[in-house]
């Protein structure tokens, strides 16, 4: 009896002890997969082509795959020339597009074309107005980026 | 003896039930002092100053903090128009803009959240004409006014100041840009976003004002007329950011009504947009998309002119 009361006991202990390990481990892989793109912020506004001003920064978190798009909009003005870059843990788009598209969502530039990725677009906005900045992925491995916007007249 | 047997067994039984109570206990303090130890230093500092904040009386909007969010992102920061007035060779004046000392005037957040984006828009366009001293003495108001709204911790006041001495003009901008956007997204994160709109229609309005008076100094500037009425779109955001906070507060009640009344005018403001496909081509690895629409903006003399009036009276009404 004594024995089997201590055996049930620990039994007891370790299944509780291993349900809190594995809590741990998933919290942990939780922390591993979340987007910090703080990081990718910054290195984008380092990375501004000169004459142009910072004026937002863009986080973008896919979710690890779970949202197809991030999306912004900003009112652009005309006669002003929108430069946007994109920073990644990879240092490459990594699957990344992003669409500029206006108040109607005609896409009026891209950082994507003929089959190439760029990592920054410059837009020359000749119609004020709402537009929509959108990021979405293809082939994406991080899901994770910054992304800053900036002008020049 | 057999009964004394089993009440030692019941002993153990029970001293076993205890240590493994004690167990599980230390088990859950590790995992609960692990998840602590696991949260963002700044966490704490948040909550410290979100306790603060919670004296700060500030409405909720009648829509999600994510839609609001959406909406203050869209407005494009007053830095813009100041360089579209430097880009029509209007000189820098002074005199347009608030009086650096009057921060003491401004008691109430509303009033401080409020000036806090009026001085913004002060600073941006000082910094962008390289008037470094001016520079300065709007640092100086914008310090007072974040330490009485209690996020003066976003503001690096010394190198602001430093930047501001040594004329570097790229740098000034874009330390003070960030410091303005990270407060923004502070407020948001701490559903204290109605601080933010307050923020963003003081520097807009100051923006506009500034406008109207360069403006009014040159007549001929077609451009800067049509600037400041492409600035209706603007004012369609900002009164659609105030109509959620209305229903909560009188003094956003009155503000809305104010800005209302500058939409009325504005409405008399025609926005004429042709769409066109855009080209690309490619320079120095960086896409150029050259969008081949255009706007016509129709506004004539009498409505800029009641532009500049209703516009006057409002600001008047802020920095007072």
């Amino acid at each position: 009896m004594d024995l089997l009361a201590k055996e049930y006991m620990m039994n007891k202990f370790l299944l509780k002890f291993s349900i809190l390990v594995f809590i741990i481990f998933l919290t942990g892989m939780h922390v591993y997969a979340q987007c910090e793109n703080n990081t990718q912020t910054r290195e984008c506004i380092s990375k501004i082509q000169n004459g142009f001003i910072y004026v937002k920064s863009f986080p973008i978190d896919g979710k690890n795959g779970l949202k197809e798009k991030v999306e912004y909009s900003y009112v652009m003005t005309r006669d002003t020339q929108y430069y946007l870059n994109l920073c990644t843990p990879e240092n490459d788009a990594d699957g990344i597009i992003i669409t500029i598209y206006d108040s109607e969502r005609n896409p009026v530039s891209t950082n994507y074309a003929d089959g190439r990725f760029f990592l920054a677009l410059i837009f020359q906005c000749n119609a004020t107005g709402i537009y929509y900045i959108s990021y979405t992925f293809d082939g994406s491995k991080n899901y994770c980026a910054g992304s800053t916007l900036a002008f020049k007249k | 003896m057999k009964l004394l047997k089993i009440e030692t067994i019941n002993l153990e039984m029970r001293q076993e039930h205890f240590n493994c109570e004690n167990m599980d206990k230390y088990l859950l303090l590790i995992f609960l002092m692990m998840w602590i130890g696991c949260q963002s230093p700044r966490k704490n500092t948040e909550l410290a100053l979100l306790d603060s904040l919670e004296n700060l009386e500030i409405p909720q909007p009648n829509i999600s903090d994510e839609q609001i969010n959406a909406i203050i992102n869209q407005i494009p920061a007053p830095i813009e128009l100041s360089a579209m007035m430097k880009k029509s060779g209007a000189g820098y004046n002074k005199n347009y803009l608030n009086d650096p000392d009057k921060y003491s005037y401004y008691n109430t957040s509303f009033e401080q959240a409020l000036n806090l984006g009026i001085y913004g828009a002060d600073l941006g366009y000082s910094n962008l004409y390289e008037e470094n001293q001016q520079s300065i003495l709007y640092v100086g108001a914008i310090k007072e006014l974040v330490d009485e709204l209690r996020i003066g911790q976003f503001f690096n006041f010394e190198t602001i100041e430093r930047l501001a001495e040594k004329r570097d003009l790229d740098s000034l901008i874009l330390l003070t840009t960030q410091d303005f956007n990270e407060v923004n997204e502070y407020f948001q994160e701490q559903q204290r976003s109605g601080l933010s709109v307050l923020m963003i229609t003081g520097g807009w309005i100051e923006s506009l004002f500034i406008a109207n008076q360069v403006y009014e100094n040159n007549l001929e500037n077609t451009e800067l007329k049509e600037t400041i009425g492409e600035q209706k779109i603007v004012l369609e955001k900002i009164l659609e950011l105030l109509a959620h906070f209305r229903e909560s507060n009188e003094d956003f009640n009155r503000l809305y009504s104010e800005m209302e009344s500058l939409m009325n005018i504005y409405n008399e403001v025609v926005i004429e947009t042709t769409r066109g496909d855009p080209s690309y081509e490619e320079v120095e690895g960086v896409l150029v998309a050259s969008d081949n629409s255009t706007t016509i903006i129709h506004i004539n003399d009498e409505t800029i002119e009641k532009i500049q009036s209703v516009c006057t009276r409002i600001r008047d009404g802020f920095i007072s």
